[in-house]
């Protein structure tokens, strides 16, 4: 039994993301460099297969005040402590409620995905890969404007998401990201290596409060050295 | 030779065989597989055909690769038009007539399932002349040592996505490094580092695989 009580998972669609086929481009890393014509319409065909293929999940728990303690360099949530770092327990200054959530795309599209490579073609295969990266990518985005809408008639304000794994925050720590979550949340199962199963999987947690900031994340804090992704254009449609 | 750059052009932008319609400046003409098998009926070499043509077309693409200037379905394309030009000189690697630079064991490390980085390494290796004996996702070091055990002269090659299974490089390393230490092992992924990989008693971490080809060579 966790001790949240509030737990919600949503279905969504394809339609419910609005994801164009630049935002797969840029996620194959044609920003600012057009893609050849082939890889374009190749992109836009997969585009229309994936939602056969998806059964995307996106759900939280919701941890209030009482439950909450910060410190400036942790955070503790219902008696599990976590070894945010810093830049990431800055994030949640004010919090007075903590969402842990977690979105996955399901084991459907992780066998989509395979049976492209196992086909030989492994263009379309990577094609498969960056829109399961993509979507899942956009259903955390989904829930983030769902957050917002829920808190602002109480005029709270809702920080980025923070996922174990980046910015010096030990993705072992999502074993307690998960103990936050009732079994099998939207179908994830976590290895021993701290690897989600589906793979196009994420977890993390958002504060919200009214005295917290959404702040710069991702790529101007990110520390990972050798990215070919980092994000030029953060506002993709 | 002017067949053998045509050859490496359509290597370089992955124009696999004459009906794909792509690049736009080479549609409708021969690709990797008609002009391989024309280079072998004018009496060109496999090997000729495999340094001058395909290795050159494959180094072009992996320098775009790793300055920015192509992605990885540049690469993935490009990989694509070489193994059609392989399909043809096959026989000779089976006859002994073209010999293969050597060969790689490679496999993604235990508890660790990513797949596409390895599999990037294994394309660009092989157009490079390489064997590669590729033994997938989650490899236990047991599995790599067995594999060791059956092929003679090779090099390693460990990838690993998440800063917790690259820890279980270490013991795959250590195990290779005790069953002979003269096999080179090399490491890659995301979260890795130089630093890392010496610590880790591994010969050399590389950021892409064209770094590697380049140091090997
Ligand atoms: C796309 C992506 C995702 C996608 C899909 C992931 C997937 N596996 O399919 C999604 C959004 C689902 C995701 C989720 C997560 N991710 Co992620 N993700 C990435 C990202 C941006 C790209 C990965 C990728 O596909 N690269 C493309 C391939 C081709 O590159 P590659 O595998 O690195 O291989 C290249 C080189 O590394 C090299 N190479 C690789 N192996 C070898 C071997 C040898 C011998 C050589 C020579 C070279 C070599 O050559 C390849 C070609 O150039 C990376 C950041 C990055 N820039 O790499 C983070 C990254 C891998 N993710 C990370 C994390 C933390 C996560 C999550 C844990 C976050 C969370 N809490 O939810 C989850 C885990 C998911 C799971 N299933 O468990 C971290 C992992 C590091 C760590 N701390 O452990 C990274 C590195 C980001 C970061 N900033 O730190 N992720």
């Amino acid at each position: 039994m966790i001790a949240s009580m509030n737990v919600q998972t949503y279905n969504l669609l394809m339609s419910d993301l609005g994801i164009t086929e630049k935002r797969i481009l840029c996620g194959m890393g044609y920003y600012d460099d057009v893609a050849p014509e082939y890889i374009i319409t190749a992109t836009a065909e997969f585009l229309k297969l994936a939602d056969k293929n998806a059964d995307l999940k996106v759900g939280f728990a919701e941890y209030s005040a009482e439950q909450i303690q910060l410190t400036r360099s942790t955070v503790s949530i219902s008696g599990y402590t976590f070894n945010v770092g810093k830049i990431i327990a800055n994030h949640l200054k004010g919090a007075e409620s903590i969402i842990v959530f977690a979105a996955s795309a399901g084991e459907k599209f992780d066998k989509w995905i395979a049976s492209q490579f196992n086909a030989n073609e492994q263009l379309y295969g990577y094609i498969a890969d960056t829109i399961g990266s993509e979507i899942v990518e956009s259903a955390c985005d989904w829930l983030e404007n769902f957050l917002v809408a829920k808190f602002e008639g109480i005029d709270w304000k809702c920080s980025n998401r923070l996922s174990p794994g980046y910015c010096n925050w030990n993705v072992e720590e999502q074993h307690k990201i998960f103990a936050l979550l009732p079994d099998n949340f939207c179908g994830i199962k976590l290895n021993e290596s701290a690897l989600m199963k589906p793979i196009k999987s994420i977890s993390g947690i958002i504060a919200a409060g009214r005295e917290v900031r959404k702040l710069d994340y991702q790529c101007n804090i990110c520390n990972l050295e050798h990215c070919y992704k980092r994000r030029k254009d953060k506002n993709l449609e | 030779m002017e067949i053998l750059e045509k050859l490496s052009e359509c290597i370089e932008y992955g124009k696999s065989n004459k009906e794909f319609k792509h690049p736009p400046h080479l549609v409708g003409s021969d690709g990797a597989s008609e002009l391989t098998a024309i280079a072998l009926s004018q009496g060109i070499s496999p090997d000729d055909i495999l340094k001058k043509g395909l290795m050159t077309g494959m180094n072009r693409i992996g320098e775009k690769f790793s300055t920015g200037k192509a992605f990885i379905p540049n690469l993935l394309i490009s990989a694509k038009a070489m193994y059609a030009a392989m399909e043809h000189l096959k026989p000779f690697f089976e006859s002994g007539e073209a010999k293969h630079k050597g060969t790689m064991l490679i496999g993604t490390v235990a508890g660790d399932l990513h797949d596409i980085g390895k599999n990037i390494v294994k394309m660009v290796m092989e157009g490079d002349g390489w064997k590669v004996i590729d033994l997938g996702v989650n490899v236990k070091t047991e599995l790599f040592l067995e594999n060791l055990n059956k092929t003679e002269n090779c090099i390693v090659g460990l990838s690993a996505l998440l800063t917790t299974t690259m820890l279980n490089m270490e013991e795959t390393v250590r195990e290779i490094k005790k069953f002979n230490e003269s096999i080179k092992v090399f490491v890659g992924g995301a979260p890795l580092s130089e630093e890392f990989a010496l610590k880790i008693g591994a010969d050399k971490y590389f950021a892409d695989p064209h770094s590697l080809t380049k140091y090997i060579n």
